[in-house]
């Protein structure tokens, strides 16, 4: 079988860090530069995913970065039209973009609620663990589309790789 | 009457007697039994002959209303001589037996002397009953004798009850009847002689007696007060004991029994069951729901039907809130099904939407038939438009003209007027996802980026359509400029084609472009392959890749689209037959023009050939000089300052021309208003010309207020005055020629300039400044000259202090070389700047050595 190709969409509010995952996991690099994105940026990643069933595929990401949300400008819900799966990102030093996500997530389960969600609770780095384990506790998992938090770094790259490749994986693995 | 019938029995002993009974397992029609009862009734019958012997002492019964005390009174029937004696009987048999019925039947028992009417049916009666009742007997042994015969005559009263109650057991008893007659008939004759011989003045009372008897037998409220409460009891001990019994019993009539209750009072039918029927239902749906199934499949849908057509707003409601759920289900499950089930009315269904609300209609699809009508139109618009412009107008026909006879082919015309069109690359892309489905790029230019491209054009177009100003309007991006690129964009429900294209797209692109599109949407956007892509370029059918690819062909295939299909053939080729003879039609009328247009390019092309001759002679150039053409005449017209340049102008036309063409010149003399900026550049061209000439060193300006040109300088020889002058009064538009120039320049005033820190005397400076001052010694040989060395003010003082004197040594040597005497000559140096050089003017002016005349010493 040829590669695959899948759309992914990275959603969050400004500055979660968005950009900096994609960064990591496309071109290896961390900036503390901060860059907001305005409109959509694609980037394109080839990864190999194996299966112990199904064997080994490799599948092309179009990741769309799409530029951070507030209360008062919602997604373009035409930019995740069509994305098999999205990485909701926060950060976890703010703690109002925690609780947000439970939005973005049902914005993207409103327009496609076959699509597969992958949370990011980004700067782990930034915060310690007593911390972590009690933003964790806000988190309720409003779907079963949702396949797992992640406590991510862009900046260490703790976990980057994992939660693109896990997501990756459950979106070539489903409905069969 | 102390003795009524409707006096409470004692029920107990019936009880018991019944029970006892029942508990028997005899028949009655054992045959055997009746042989029993036979040889019983025979007993009976002596002994009540014997009886019948001793009434007397009965006859003295006083009181007959005490039971108890009658027990031991033999004959109750022999002491009712008198009005008491048939109580004093009555009296008698209720000890015996123990209930009133005996009593009533015993009483009865004269009654078989009252006629033969009723005699077998009392007779068979007494026989049916008669052995039910015949144990009570045993169960009371301590009975006297006399108590047999009114154990036997119970069955009289017995046959009367069941003679109301069951008439199976009648039927029974009857076929016995005969059998017992002639023991009958001797108890009938027995009794009949008791009665009618000892007391016939009691008959009448006798028979009141028995009437009043009847009377209640036949009286059925009576019978039933005092049966029922037995049935019911007796029921309930033989369920208890052998239900199956019962079971089988009633299994056969039970059908039955419902069947005709429920005929005869349904209303208690339903109350009955109602109460039990949900739970049974409940429960046989639990147990064996494939039976109920059965059982009510082939009427529900009846059932449905019935109820649909009694109760339309019931029905409805009941199924309203599955409807959309079961549908939408469905569409799910088997969206084929389902498209075949609409497809059908689908047509009628619309022209029925119109007919009812064609406002709605038109607002649902005037976003889309808008779009498409418009962009149609305007195609169609174009097409006639460039089809005229191509076909009937003059310039387009001039063009051709203009471009053969400039000798210039016509598609070098077309060229400079529009970019040659090519396709660099065709996508169909997914239109929600950006997804590529198929990509399709020319191999000898440089690859695009298609996911990328696909991606940033969908959101591009997401964008554009977010940012609409009116979004209830589906509108679509249908292009994108970027310099001479453009990716042309065809827009369907599930993916859109984006085409790059370089040049200006031909009409027939566009059209190309959207039949493209519908055939990959007819025939293979139907089953959701492209509405579902999933990123796999794999499920893709190779058609579509062959129909994409046709497109980056298309500037090739396209030339004339119409010629492609033989349909078409016929039409192209009548129209083109129209098309020619207009051709024709327009050439003959064009053919002066033509002829006309020819002339004018000849004459033209002629009078460039002049001009340009003209434009050569140096003299000329700055002056405007127009030649026109006509006929054999060549006009020459403009203005020039005087009559010989007039002349060379004519010369120079008549040269470039062909012989047999005369020039008229009529080019006027005139004053022309002076161009200060062409005289300005004249003078310091001469000025220029003028300083390469040996000797002269002159520096000019013009004054244009005043027409002047003031030179200044030093020329060596005194005629080189007036060449100047007279070049100077040339320039047109120059009326004054102002010298002021300075008396012959001695060579000795002249300087030698040297590089940083050096004395090299330049060669040309050797030649050109040295060599004259020799002469000059030569020519003045008492002259001496004083030779002085200077040096800029940069470096060290001291280098300075050498430097200067240096380089007057240098000049000297280089004079003495030439053959002037040594003492002639006089060496010094300064690092001070030269006369007439300031401290802030260029260092290089101070690098000099200047001379200086010294009076021969004998002249002073």
């Amino acid at each position: 079988m040829g590669i695959l190709s899948k759309k992914l969409c990275m959603v969050g509010d400004f500055g979660v860090g968005k950009t900096s995952l994609i960064r990591r996991f496309v071109e290896r690099q961390f900036s503390d530069r901060y860059l907001s994105t305005v409109g959509v940026k694609i980037s394109r990643k080839t990864m190999t995913i194996a299966d112990s069933e199904r064997g080994t595929q490799d599948l092309k990401l179009l990741i769309w970065d799409i530029e951070g949300q507030t209360k008062f400008k919602a997604i373009a819900p035409s930019y995740l039209q069509g994305a098999s799966g999205i990485l909701a990102v926060a950060d976890l030093t703010r703690q109002e973009t925690v609780e947000h996500l439970a939005d973005h997530i049902r914005n993207f389960l409103a327009i496609n609620q076959h699509g597969f969600i992958a949370v990011a609770l980004n700067k782990a780095d930034l915060i310690d663990r007593e911390e972590l384990a009690q933003i964790r506790n806000l988190l309720e998992q409003p779907s079963e589309q949702v396949i797992g938090v992640y406590q991510t770094s862009a900046k260490t790259g703790e976990s980057v790789d994992t939660i693109f490749e896990h997501l990756t994986k459950r979106i070539w693995t489903k409905g069969n | 009457m102390p003795f009524s019938s409707k006096d409470p029995p004692p029920r107990h002993s019936l009880t018991e007697a019944l029970s006892q009974t029942s508990a028997r397992e005899s028949s009655p029609q054992d045959t055997d039994q009746l042989e029993g009862l036979f040889s019983l009734l025979c007993d009976l019958d002596l002994e009540m002959v014997e009886s019948a012997v001793e009434p007397t002492p009965s006859q003295a019964a006083p009181k007959p209303t005490s039971p108890p005390q009658a027990v031991p009174e033999p004959r109750p029937p022999s002491t009712a001589a008198n009005g008491t004696a048939a109580t004093a009987a009555n009296s008698n048999a209720t000890p015996i037996v123990g209930f009133d019925l005996e009593q009533d039947f015993w009483h009865s028992a004269p009654f078989f002397a009252n006629g033969e009417g009723t005699l077998p049916d009392s007779l068979d009666a007494i026989e049916l009953v008669s052995w039910p009742n015949h144990p009570p007997a045993a169960p009371n042994p301590p009975a006297p004798m006399p108590r047999t015969t009114e154990v036997a005559r119970p069955p009289v009263g017995s046959s009367h009850s069941s003679h109301d109650t069951a008439d199976d057991a009648i039927a029974v008893t009857a076929t016995h009847g005969d059998v017992d007659e002639e023991a009958l008939e001797r108890l009938r004759d027995l009794l009949s002689e008791l009665l009618l011989g000892e007391s016939s003045y009691q008959v009448g009372e006798w028979e009141g007696r028995f009437q009043q008897l009847e009377q209640q037998l036949h009286d059925p409220q009576v019978l039933s007060d005092r049966l029922l409460p037995l049935f019911a009891s007796l029921l309930e001990r033989k369920v208890a004991q052998a239900p199956e019994e019962v079971i089988r019993a009633l299994a056969p009539i039970i059908d039955r029994a419902i069947a005709r209750k429920s005929q005869t009072d349904k209303l208690a039918m339903s109350q009955a069951l109602a109460a039990a029927l949900p739970g049974a239902i409940a429960q046989q749906i639990d147990t064996a729901p494939e039976e109920v199934i059965q059982a009510l499949a082939p009427i529900i849908d009846q059932a449905i039907t019935c109820k649909s057509q009694t109760d339309k707003t019931a029905m409805s409601l009941a199924l309203a809130a599955a409807l959309p759920g079961a549908l939408s289900k469905q569409i799910g499950d088997a969206p084929e099904e389902v498209i075949q089930a609409i497809a059908p009315i689908m047509g009628r269904a619309l022209h029925e939407q119109v007919r009812l609300e064609r406002d709605a209609m038109v607002d649902a699809l005037y976003p889309v038939i808008g779009n498409t009508i418009s962009k149609y139109m305007g195609e169609v618009v174009r097409q006639i438009n460039q089809r005229v412009e191509e076909t009937f107008s003059i310039r387009g026909i001039y063009r051709k003209l203009n471009a053969r006879l400039r000798g210039i082919s016509e598609a070098e015309l077309i060229l400079s007027e529009a970019l040659p069109f090519t396709v660099q690359a065709v996508f169909l892309i997914h239109k929600t996802s950006g997804l590529v489905i198929v990509e399709i790029q020319r191999e000898d230019g440089q690859a695009l980026e298609a996911d990328m491209l696909a991606g940033m054009l969908t959101a591009i177009r997401s964008f554009a359509s977010e940012c609409t100003v009116n979004p209830e309007k589906t509108s679509e991006l249908t292009e994108i400029d970027y310099d001479d690129f453009k990716i042309v964009m065809e827009v369907a429900g599930y993916c859109y084609i984006a085409a790059v294209t370089q040049g200006d797209p031909p009409a027939g692109f566009a059209t190309q472009l959207r039949q493209t599109l519908s055939a990959i949407i007819l025939n293979y956007g139907y089953g959701e392959l492209i509405a579902e892509f999933d990123g796999d370029p794999d499920s893709i059918p190779q058609a579509v890749v062959d129909l994409i690819e046709n497109l980056l062909r298309s500037p090739e295939v396209m030339l004339p689209p119409q010629r492609h299909t033989t349909e078409n053939h016929e039409t192209w080729r009548s129209r083109s037959g129209v098309i020619a003879s207009w051709a024709v039609l327009l050439g003959l009328l064009m053919l002066p023009f033509v002829l006309y247009s020819w002339q004018q390019a000849r004459r033209q092309q002629l009078a460039d050939r002049v001009t340009t001759a003209l434009d050569a002679n140096p003299n000329l150039t700055v002056y405007q000089l127009d030649a026109t053409v006509k006929g054999r005449e060549v006009r020459l017209q403009g203005q020039l300052p005087n009559e010989i340049l007039s002349q060379q102008a004519a010369t120079t036309a008549t040269a470039a021309l062909p012989a047999h063409l005369n020039v008229v010149n009529e080019i006027q003399m005139v004053n022309p208003p002076p161009d200060p900026g062409a005289i300005q550049a004249e003078v310091a061209r001469l000025t220029q010309t003028f300083n390469q000439m040996q000797g002269i060193q002159v520096g000019s300006r013009y004054d244009h207020e005043t027409n002047r040109v003031i030179v200044e300088g030093s020329i060596h020889q005194g005629q080189d005055a007036r060449t100047i002058t007279q070049a100077f009064e040339q320039i047109p538009g120059v009326d004054v020629v102002v010298l002021m120039l300075a008396t012959a320049q001695t060579p000795i005033q002249r300087r030698i300039y040297f590089d940083t820190n050096s004395n090299f005397i330049d060669p040309y400076d050797l030649e050109s400044k040295l060599m004259p001052i020799r002469s000059f010694l030569n020519q003045y040989p008492d002259l001496q000259l004083q030779i002085i060395g200077h040096t800029d003010r940069s470096g060290s003082e001291q280098r300075n202090l050498e430097l200067a004197p240096q380089r007057a040594a240098a000049v000297r040597q280089a004079l003495v070389a030439q053959g002037i005497a040594a003492d002639r000559l006089k060496v010094t140096g300064s690092t001070q700047p030269p006369p007439n050089v300031r401290l802030e003017d260029p260092l290089w002016l101070s690098r000099i050595v200047r001379f200086e005349q010294i009076a021969p010493a004998g002249a002073n």
